[in-house]
């Protein structure tokens, strides 16, 4: 790899970070999601910009080109990611129907108590 | 002791409601026909109709989930009643008026007197019946036999809507975080220990509304009811209970 694409690469990372960065301040993005992304672009930054990091791994993988062994790489950390995600979407699902439950149980509650008449826009 | 306490003590009809405004005042009119000793308790899931509207002007008890949580979850938010209110039991009873009161009163019969059974459900097959199609009798029966496979006990309707559960089965059903209420509970059910009894029943063609079993669903159904059932079977996560 030439300096100029080393160059790149650096910068095409701490953009993505400095991303990363602006979208939890937004509050887009939660802390914890965000140490999951930091932590994979610092990865690829060491793994791509460190001389002799990208051939140890290509021997480790057995693979003939490096560019073999950072498609593998980027290929089981993609499905880690998509499988963790996965996992806090179907978390979060389970939760969702707690509070849903909850809540109703709460308004029926409140209604056998006071007697009170239903929004009716609500029940349509 | 138990026995006693049962006879003594009131049963949850819980009817899980989902866009059922063509068939829901019919079905509350039916169960005003229910024994003396049960109340009803109707889950509006989240319904886009105009059901929970009339379920309100009918005067019914009625628990509204803001958004739809699916048919497992109405149950459970049906469990949750008779669990705080200490009833000693509950039945399943379908919105669509499918099932019939004189079914639902052996069925509370049956568990009132039999305080060892924990779960009995109502069969269509034990009457001789067959399902509405061709294809879901297929899927329910090999369902049947892949719980009987994984269970040892062999349930002939494991779709039936119309079930007794006793508390102690109410206890177990609320502790199981659920996908499908059917196979997959009587699975759970099983390896919990209960007992699980079949009783006769009648079931009537659906008059309105769209099953849960609709044509869309038909193909995504059995693969992830298999999935389930190879979970739920070989307890490759194990009894996942619900701590809250």
């Amino acid at each position: 790899m030439t300096f100029g694409q080393r160059l790149l690469v650096a910068f095409i990372v701490l953009g993505l970070i400095a991303l990363v960065m602006r979208l939890v301040s937004r509050r887009q993005l939660s802390v914890n999601q965000a140490l999951i992304w930091i932590t994979l672009l610092l990865g690829s930054e060491v793994l791509l910009l460190v001389p002799g990091v990208l051939a140890f791994v290509t021997r480790l993988t057995g693979a003939v080109l490096p560019v073999s062994a950072l498609t593998l790489l980027a290929l089981i950390t993609l499905t880690l990611l998509f499988l963790q995600l996965s996992v806090a979407v179907s978390r979060m699902r389970e939760r969702q129907r707690e509070l849903a439950r909850s809540m109703a149980l709460i308004e029926r509650r409140l209604r056998r108590s006071t007697g009170a008449p239903q929004n009716e826009s609500s029940r349509t | 002791m138990e026995e006693t306490r049962r006879a003594d003590r009131r049963f949850l009809i819980v009817v899980p409601v989902y866009n059922e405004e063509r068939s829901i005042a019919k079905v509350v009119e039916q169960l005003k026909g229910r024994p003396s000793d049960c109340d009803v308790l109707y889950v509006n899931d989240g319904s886009k109709d105009r059901s929970g509207g009339i379920l309100e002007s009918l005067g019914c008890d009625v628990l509204h989930h803001p958004i739809n949580l699916g048919y497992v979850e109405a149950l459970r938010s049906g469990l949750a009643v008779a669990l705080a209110q200490d009833y000693a039991g509950v039945v399943f009873f379908d919105a669509d008026g499918q099932h019939r009161i004189e079914d639902l009163c052996s069925l509370v019969a049956y568990g009132r007197e039999h305080p060892e059974v924990d779960v009995i459900i109502g069969s269509r097959y034990l009457a001789g019946q067959r399902a509405a199609s061709p294809l879901r009798d297929l899927v329910a029966r090999t369902y049947s036999v892949l719980t009987a496979i994984l269970t040892g006990h062999r349930v002939k309707d494991v779709t039936s809507g119309l079930k007794f559960l006793s508390r102690r089965a109410c206890k177990a059903m609320y502790g199981f975080v659920l996908e499908d209420g059917h196979a997959e509970l009587i699975i759970y059910m099983c390896k919990h220990g209960l007992t699980i009894k079949e009783l006769p029943i009648q079931v009537r063609s659906r008059e309105s509304g769209s099953s849960m079993y609709r044509f869309s669903k038909l193909f995504l159904y059995p693969l992830r009811t298999t999935l389930l059932l190879l979970v739920a079977g070989f307890g490759a996560i194990g009894l996942r209970r619900n701590t809250r």
